[in-house]
C-alpha cells in the first residue's frame, strides 16, 4: 500500500468515524455535545482549586492537565472502542477484517478522528477554566512549535495505549469497558494530570516515570508558558523514547493477539445480543 | 396490577443483582475503578494543602457519584441498549407492566450500587485516614434511602424516553453526566456556588443527598438542622415517581405510533 | 487455475471438540459448490478457515493457490462473504455510503468507488432506498445491500453463507437469480454456498459436499447424488401426533433405510419421510401405525431430493 493510497484510506476512515459520531444531529449541536462533557469535567477539577485554595499557579496546573487529559481519554477510546463497537454493535468487524487491510491500520485510522475532534473541547474547556480561575491566558506566549510537536507525539503514545487495550478486547466481550476505564483512570492517577506525581506514595510514584503522559503533560504546561525548546528537552527526550517504545510494543502485541484471536476463532465473537 | 408490578420488579431486580454479583471480578472492578479516580481527586486536595475536611467531602461525593452513573448508564442507557439488542420488544410483548421492569432495574441497581458505594467509602477512609462522624448513622441511612428514591425515580423518567426516542436521547443522556456531577458538587461543597445557583441545585436529588450526608457525617450536625433536605427529597421522589409512571405509558404509546419502539441500530 | 479451493487433511479442534476432521475437498473454477450439513456439522468452521477468519489446527488449505495460514492478505483481496444471518454495516449512514465505505477498503479510488457503487445500485434496482439510512431498510432490502457489498471487490471466490435465510420467497428467488447471473458473467468467479434450503442447493449448485460431524461424507454433482437414492422408494406419510418410540420402531422394520419426521404444532399433524429399499415394508409401517392407534391422514410416493440423499447417507435428517 503506497503512501497516497494509505492517506486516501485514512481520510475515509476518519470520515466514517465522523459520520458515525456526528450525523445524528446538526453540526452546531454536535459541536456543543462534544464540548459540554469535557468542559464540565474540567470545571469539576477547577472547583477543587476554587473551593480549597484559590491559587492561579496551581489552577493552571490542573487546567492544563485536565484539558489535555480529555484528549488522552478520547484518543485511547477512539482506537479501542472502534474494535468493540464494530464487532458488537455494527457487526462489521468481520467484514472489515476480511478486506485486504491491516486491522491495526484500520483502528488507528478510525481513532485519528478523535484527535481532530478533541481539539475543540480541549480549547473550550481551557478557556472557560482559565476565565474561572482568572488566569491571564492572553498574556501567555506559547512555544507553538513545541506545543504542536507535542500534540503529534501525544498521538503516538495515546494510540499505543489504545492498541494495548484493543489487544485485550480482541479476546473478550466481557470486562471490555473495565479495561478501557481502568487504563484511562490510571493515567489520571499516575499521569501528572491534576497533581504532581511526587505526591504519590512510594513505590507508586516510580510508575509515573515510565509513563509518557508524565512528560507529555509537563511539556504542554511548559510550552504554554513559553519555555524555550532547549529547556524542554529533559522532558521531550524521555517522552519521545517512551512513546516509540510503547508504540512498537503495542503494535507487535496487537499483531500477535490478532493472530492468536484468529487461531482461536475469536475475530467475530459477540455477546448474546 | 400493583402485585404484577412488584412481581415484575422482583424478577428484573433479581436478574440484575444476581447477574452482577455472581461474578466477583465485576465487584472488584466496580470498587477499584472509582477508587482510582477518587484517589486522584484526594491527592489533588493534598497537593493544595487543603484542610482534611475536604478529603471527607470528596470521599462522600465520590462514593455517592456511583448512583448517578448507575441511573444514567445502568438504567437509562441500559434501556436504550435493551432496545438495540432486541430485549425491549420482548418485555413489551410479554405483557409485563413496564413500570415494573423499570422499578426492577432501579431496585437492582440501587442494591448493587449501595454495596459498591460503601466499599469505595470504606476504602478511601482507610487509605487516606479520613475521619467521619458515625453518631448519626441511622438518620444518614434514611437520608440515603430518600436520595435513592428521588434519584431512581428520575432515572425511570430518563429510561422511559427510550421507548420513544433513540440515539439522540442517548446522547442527551450522556450529556447529563458531568454537568449533574458538577452542580451536585461531588468533589467540593456546593457553597462555593453563588446563592442563586445553590437554590437551583437544591432541586437535584444527588446534590441534596450528598449535602445532607456531609452535614451529618463530615460536620457532625444533627438531622433536625437539615430537616428541609429530608422534606425536599421526599417531595422530589414522589413527584418524579408520579411523572415516571405517566411518562412510561405516554412514551410507549408514542413509540408504537411512530414505529420507533423497535427501531434498532441507529 | 482450475482449483480455486483445495484442502488437505484440514482439521480444526475447539478444545476437545473436533469441528473439522481431515477434510479434503477441491472446488473448481466457476462452479457453485454447495456445503450441506446440519447445524454444528462443521460448515461454518470450514468457511471461517477458507475465508481467513480462523486458523486450522492441522492440515492445509489453499484458496486461489494461496495458503490460508500465511498468504491471507492475498486471499482477502480476492474473496468476500455474504452471510444471511449477519447485518454488517453502519446503521447511522446511508445504504450507498456504507457501500462506498467498503469500496474504499477494497482500494477503489474515491470517485471510482462512487462510480462502482452507483452502477451496482442501478443494476440491482436499489435506487429507491440507496439514500436511506441502513437501519431503516427492510430485511429484503438489507440482504440485497449485503449481496452488493459482497461483490463490490469483484471477488474470485464468494462465500454465500445461508444467503436467503429468513427472506420471503420472492426476494429469495431474486437473490438466487443474481447469484446465477453473477457467476455466469465471468468464468473466473466461483461460489461456495451453504444453505438449509434444498431447493436452493438443487437449483444453484453444480456440486455438493455433504458434511456431517466434521467429516465430508460425499462430494458429487447434484444429479449424481440424487442417483444414489433413485433406486430407493420415498414415501411421505401424514399422521396425527406421533411419539418418538413409534418412530424408533419404524426404523427397525426391515428395508427402512432412513426416516425423519416434522411436526406442525399448530395443526398437530406429523409428516414422516421414509427412504426404503423396496416398497414392501410400507404395509408393515401402516399396520404398525394402526396398532398404535395413529391415524394416517395421507400417504404419497415422492420424488427424491437432497434431503433424502442426506438421510440415506447419514441416517438422520439435515435440519
Amino acid at each position: 500500500m503506497g503512501i497516497r493510497d494509505s492517506l486516501t484510506k485514512l481520510r475515509v476512515l476518519v470520515w466514517l468515524s465522523y459520520q458515525i459520531e456526528a450525523n445524528w444531529t446538526r453540526l452546531p449541536s454536535y459541536l456543543a455535545y462534544i464540548s459540554i462533557r469535557p468542559t464540565f469535567t474540567l470545571l469539576l477539577m477547577i472547583f477543587i482549586v476554587i473551593a480549597a485554595r484559590p491559587n492561579p499557579q496551581y489552577g493552571f496546573f490542573i487546567l492544563v492537565g485536565q484539558a489535555f487529559y480529555n484528549l488522552v481519554g478520547s484518543g485511547v477510546m477512539g482506537v479501542a472502542y472502534t474494535l468493540w463497537d464494530d464487532r458488537e454493535h455494527y457487526r462489521s468487524l468481520k467484514y472489515v477484517y476480511l478486506t485486504p487491510n491491516s486491522l491495526t491500520f484500520y483502528l488507528i485510522g478510525r481513532g485519528l478522528y478523535k484527535f481532530i475532534e478533541g481539539l475543540l473541547p480541549l480549547s473550550i474547556a481551557f478557556f472557560v477554566g482559565a476565565l474561572l480561575i482568572h488566569y491571564p491566558i492572553f498574556s501567555l506566549m506559547p512555544n507553538w512549535p513545541m506545543l504542536i510537536a507535542n500534540y503529534f507525539v501525544g498521538m503516538i503514545w495515546i494510540i499505543a495505549f489504545g492498541l494495548l487495550i484493543a489487544s485485550f478486547l480482541i479476546f473478550t466481550t466481557d470486562y471490555g469497558w473495565a479495561a478501557v476505564e481502568s487504563i484511562v483512570s490510571s493515567l489520571l492517577l499516575f499521569g501528572n494530570v491534576i497533581f504532581p506525581t511526587y505526591l504519590l506514595p512510594y513505590p507508586l510514584d516510580a510508575i509515573a516515570n515510565f509513563l509518557p503522559i508524565k512528560y507529555w503533560m509537563d511539556i504542554n504546561r511548559q510550552a504554554l508558558l513559553g519555555m524555550s525548546t532547549m529547556n524542554m528537552m529533559p522532558n521531550f527526550i524521555p517522552l519521545l523514547e517512551l512513546s516509540l517504545i510503547y508504540f512498537v510494543v503495542a503494535f507487535f502485541l496487537f499483531k500477535y493477539c490478532e493472530r492468536v484471536a484468529r487461531s482461536k476463532g475469536l475475530i467475530d465473537i459477540t455477546t448474546a445480543h | 396490577m400493583i402485585r404484577e408490578i412488584f412481581k415484575t420488579a422482583y424478577a428484573r431486580a433479581y436478574v440484575r443483582i444476581k447477574g452482577v454479583n455472581s461474578d466477583v471480578t465485576h465487584f472488584i472492578i466496580d470498587i477499584g475503578l472509582p477508587l482510582i479516580g477518587l484517589s486522584a481527586i484526594l491527592l489533588a486536595y493534598k497537593s493544595l494543602n487543603a484542610p482534611s475536611q475536604f478529603l471527607a467531602i470528596a470521599a462522600i461525593g465520590g462514593a455517592m457519584m456511583a448512583f448517578w452513573y448507575n441511573v444514567l448508564w445502568g438504567m437509562a442507557s441500559q434501556f436504550y441498549w435493551e432496545r438495540e439488542t432486541g430485549n425491549l420488544p420482548l418485555y413489551i410483548s410479554s405483557g409485563a407492566p413496564m413500570p415494573g421492569v423499570l422499578l426492577g432495574m432501579a431496585l437492582g441497581g440501587a442494591v448493587n450500587m449501595t454495596i459498591r458505594a460503601v466499599g469505595v467509602l470504606l476504602a478511601t477512609v482507610y487509605l487516606f485516614g479520613i475521619k467521619l462522624y458515625t453518631s448519626e448513622i441511622v438518620p444518614a441511612f434514611f437520608l440515603f434511602l430518600l436520595t435513592l428514591f428521588a434519584l431512581y425515580s428520575l432515572g425511570m423518567i430518563f429510561a422511559s424516553s427510550f421507548l420513544r426516542f433513540g440515539r439522540s436521547v442517548s446522547k442527551i443522556n450522556e450529556l447529563l453526566g458531568e454537568p449533574m456531577l458538577f452542580f451536585s458538587g461531588v468533589y467540593f461543597p456546593v457553597k462555593v456556588f453563588p446563592f442563586a445557583i445553590q437554590l437551583i441545585v437544591s432541586l437535584i436529588p444527588l446534590a441534596l443527598g450528598i449535602e445532607g450526608m456531609r452535614e451529618l457525617m463530615v460536620f457532625g450536625n444533627s438531622p433536625l438542622q437539615i430537616l428541609w433536605i429530608y422534606i425536599v427529597l421526599l417531595l422530589l421522589g414522589i413527584v418524579f415517581f408520579y411523572i415516571a409512571t405517566k411518562m412510561i405509558k405516554y412514551m410507549e404509546e408514542r413509540g408504537k405510533t411512530t414505529g420507533t419502539l423497535t427501531l434498532k441500530w441507529e | 487455475m482450475d482449483e480455486v479451493v483445495r484442502t488437505i487433511d484440514l482439521t480444526r479442534h475447539f478444545g476437545k471438540m473436533v469441528a473439522l476432521d481431515n477434510v479434503n475437498i477441491t472446488i473448481r473454477r466457476n462452479e457453485i459448490f454447495g456445503l450441506l450439513g446440519p447445524n454444528g456439522s462443521g460448515k461454518s468452521t470450514l468457511i471461517k478457515i477458507l475465508s481467513t477468519l480462523l486458523l486450522p489446527t492441522s492440515g492445509d488449505a489453499y484458496v486461489l493457490g494461496y495458503n490460508v495460514k500465511t498468504d491471507y492478505m492475498e486471499i482477502r483481496k480476492r474473496i468476500n462473504i455474504v452471510a444471511g444471518d449477519d447485518r454488517p454495516g453502519y446503521g447511522s449512514i446511508k445504504v450507498k455510503e456504507n457501500l462506498w465505505f467498503f469500496s474504499q477498503l477494497y482500494g477503489y479510488g474515491v470517485r471510482e468507488g462512487w462510480k462502482v457503487v452507483n452502477s451496482l445500485i442501478e443494476e440491482f434496482g436499489m435506487q429507491d432506498y440507496a439514500d436511506r439510512k441502513l437501519n431503516r431498510v427492510s430485511s429484503g432490502m438489507f440482504q440485497k445491500y449485503n449481496f452488493v457489498r459482497g461483490i463490490l471487490n469483484n471477488p474470485k471466490l464468494l462465500f454465500l453463507d445461508e444467503p436467503t435465510v429468513g427472506l420471503d420467497v420472492e426476494i429469495s428467488r431474486e437473490i438466487r437469480n443474481y447469484v446465477k447471473s453473477w457467476i455466469k458473467r465471468d468464468p473466473e468467479r466461483t461460489i461456495l454456498l451453504t444453505t438449509h434450503y434444498m431447493i436452493e442447493a438443487q437449483e444453484l449448485c453444480d456440486r455438493v459436499a455433504i458434511i456431517y460431524k466434521g467429516k465430508i461424507v460425499k462430494v458429487d454433482t447434484v444429479e449424481n447424488l440424487l442417483k444414489l437414492v433413485s433406486g430407493e422408494h420415498i414415501f411421505e406419510i401424514k399422521t396425527n401426533f406421533i411419539l418418538n418410540d413409534c418412530l424408533e420402531d419404524i426404523k427397525k422394520i426391515q428395508g427402512v433405510k432412513g426416516l425423519y419426521s416434522d411436526s406442525d404444532v399448530s395443526t398437530g399433524i406429523a409428516k414422516l419421510r421414509i427412504v426404503m429399499e423396496e416398497e414392501g415394508p410400507i404395509a408393515d409401517i401402516l399396520s404398525l401405525l394402526k396398532e398404535r392407534n395413529i391415524k394416517v391422514l395421507a400417504l404419497s410416493k415422492e420424488e427424491p431430493n437432497l434431503e433424502d440423499v442426506f438421510l440415506y447417507l447419514v441416517g438422520s435428517k439435515l435440519r
